[in-house]
């Protein structure tokens, strides 16, 4: 049997831009009271902020290539704004700041709460922590109240508080060693002050599948690949499943874990996964059985 | 674009001269230099032969500027944004430097767009000379050292219009009918650079996004 451990966060979501909105409050109060207007219609100057990980994978109803700048075509009304979009106060539409796929979910679809959301994906190259993400960090130094935490190259290091494992006190505490691989959660996120994680699942205040990853291999994946692999699935999973056990764990920061009953198995299963992505998808379970049955 | 491995953005850009960009950011400060509200840049110019001189300092100093209208550093607080341009190949002569301007800042916004750094639109930038009372857009070695003017022109470009003047260096002697034909005629070739870019732009987008080689 395999055993995949993944979790979906398809509905508890997670405020992206809290620091934004409150500078846009001020700056939108500012305007009104410069121009003499009534203040009655704040709304205007105010769109909501999508709350979720930082690529939800929702069913969408309209997809295009946009770039920095460019004037989008969707109803302004209602509209909750997703990664990748800049709402300027000052100007009148909000506009899209990076460059990728616009995709606007479907209102009548139950999953988003009716929500009109738009927001950018695209790969980058570099991970941005954002609530309820799952991510593999490294633990690079251990202080008196946790341990910080690299989930990506020259990124500043995120907090991995000694309490934030299930039934930690201060006495039972979880002893993790410097470069140990940990998967955790992202608890909070604000530009402002350092990223934390946690090792809980907040569903059911147990670890489900967070924790320290011991053994196995951890490697690079492109961040966008990881998103589909972890929302979407990939056939490869399912394939190689069949054909030994294993464990994965995979962090949207762009790391991969793999742990299987042996070195060799893992390496394999690392090729396939590394690989997958040059494959036409009716060729991954010829391709992956070549790999598997190489001696 | 997307060139090089190991750093979060890069783009070649070849117009007279070569030029490579790379961007890794937005990463951690030294917390001696951050800046408490916005992200900060630091770009540093490697010329094709030699070390950094004023000449590069002054190419830094014009591409600043430029970021300074169009990135969006305030979604980056106390980060640091690196930009590194190796120059590959000069194009003109020692003593000019209109085609390395505007070839860099072609550069550095893809690189940019390739990092996916938050921006409120493209930048492009065009090289002009002025050659026996004409008007040459892109010109060739000999034609910039022939030149009684050169210019190098950037325009802020959004929805494939050119919609503001972001920078304008111009040396030698022109007039002030000259110069307003320059900018009119930089506009106009700024928005077709763009849309060169936006072409490589959506492959990059796609290749990015794409899971498996079966998929459009």
């Amino acid at each position: 049997m395999s055993k995949i451990t993944y979790s979906i966060f398809g509905s508890s979501l997670v405020e992206v831009y809290t620091g934004m909105s409150m500078y846009k409050l001020l700056l939108a109060l500012a305007t009104l009271q410069l121009t003499c207007l009534p203040t009655c219609s704040l709304n205007l100057f105010y769109h909501a902020y999508f709350e979720g990980p930082s690529c939800p994978a929702y069913h969408t109803i309209h997809t295009m290539i946009c770039l920095p700048g460019d004037q989008i075509d969707f109803p302004k009304q209602d509209l909750t704004l997703g990664p990748g979009f800049l709402d300027d106060p000052l100007a009148a539409d909000p506009i899209p700041i990076v460059a990728g796929e616009v995709h606007r979910t479907d209102p009548e679809d139950k999953k988003t709460k009716n929500q009109n959301l738009v927001y950018i994906d695209s790969d980058t190259r570099r991970y941005i922590p954002a609530v309820n993400d799952n991510v593999i960090g490294t633990v690079t130094t251990r202080h008196a109240e946790g341990y910080k935490v690299s989930v990506s190259d020259l990124s500043p290091g995120v907090q991995l508080n000694a309490m934030a494992f299930p039934n930690a006190s201060k006495k039972n505490r979880v002893n993790l060693a410097n470069d140990a691989l940990v998967y955790a959660r992202v608890s909070s996120a604000s530009r402002e002050v350092e990223a934390e994680i946690e090792c809980i699942d907040p569903q059911s205040g147990k670890a489900g599948g967070y924790g320290e990853l011991k053994d196995g291999f951890c490697f690079d994946a492109p961040i966008a690949f990881t998103r589909q692999l972890l929302f979407k699935g990939h056939t490869v999973l399912d394939t190689i499943g069949e054909l030994v056990p294993f464990e994965i764990a995979i962090g949207v920061n762009g790391k991969i874990w793999v742990k299987s009953e042996d070195v060799p198995t893992t390496l394999k299963i690392y090729q396939c996964i590394d690989k997958c992505r040059e494959w036409p998808e009716d060729q991954v379970r010829e391709n992956v059985e070549q790999i598997m049955s190489a001696p | 674009m997307n060139i090089l491995n190991n750093v979060d953005g890069s783009a070649k850009w070849e117009q007279g001269t070569s030029v490579i960009c790379s961007v890794t950011g937005p990463i951690e400060t030294r917390r001696r230099t951050d800046e408490p509200t916005l992200a900060q840049v630091e770009l540093v110019i490697r010329p094709a032969i030699g070390q950094a001189t004023t000449r590069e300092t002054l190419i830094k100093d014009r591409i600043y500027s430029v970021l300074a209208a169009t990135v969006v550093r305030n979604l980056y607080p106390r980060m640091l944004l690196q930009i590194v341009i190796q120059i590959l190949e000069q194009g003109e002569g020692t003593g000019y430097n209109v085609l390395k301007l505007a070839a860099c800042l072609n550069a550095v916004c893809l690189a940019l767009i390739d990092s996916r750094t938050p921006m409120t639109g493209l930048f492009t930038a065009v090289a002009i000379a002025i050659v026996d009372d004409k008007l040459i857009l892109h010109p060739t070695r000999k034609q910039v050292s022939q030149s009684t003017s050169t210019h190098a022109v950037s325009y802020f470009v959004e929805n494939n219009k050119a919609t503001g003047l972001l920078m304008c260096e111009s040396e030698g002697e022109f007039t002030e009918n000259q110069l307003f034909e320059v900018l009119e005629q930089a506009a106009r070739a700024c928005e077709d650079v763009a849309l060169d870019m936006r072409e490589r732009i959506e492959k990059g987008v796609k290749e990015g996004l794409r899971i498996d080689a079966g998929q459009e």
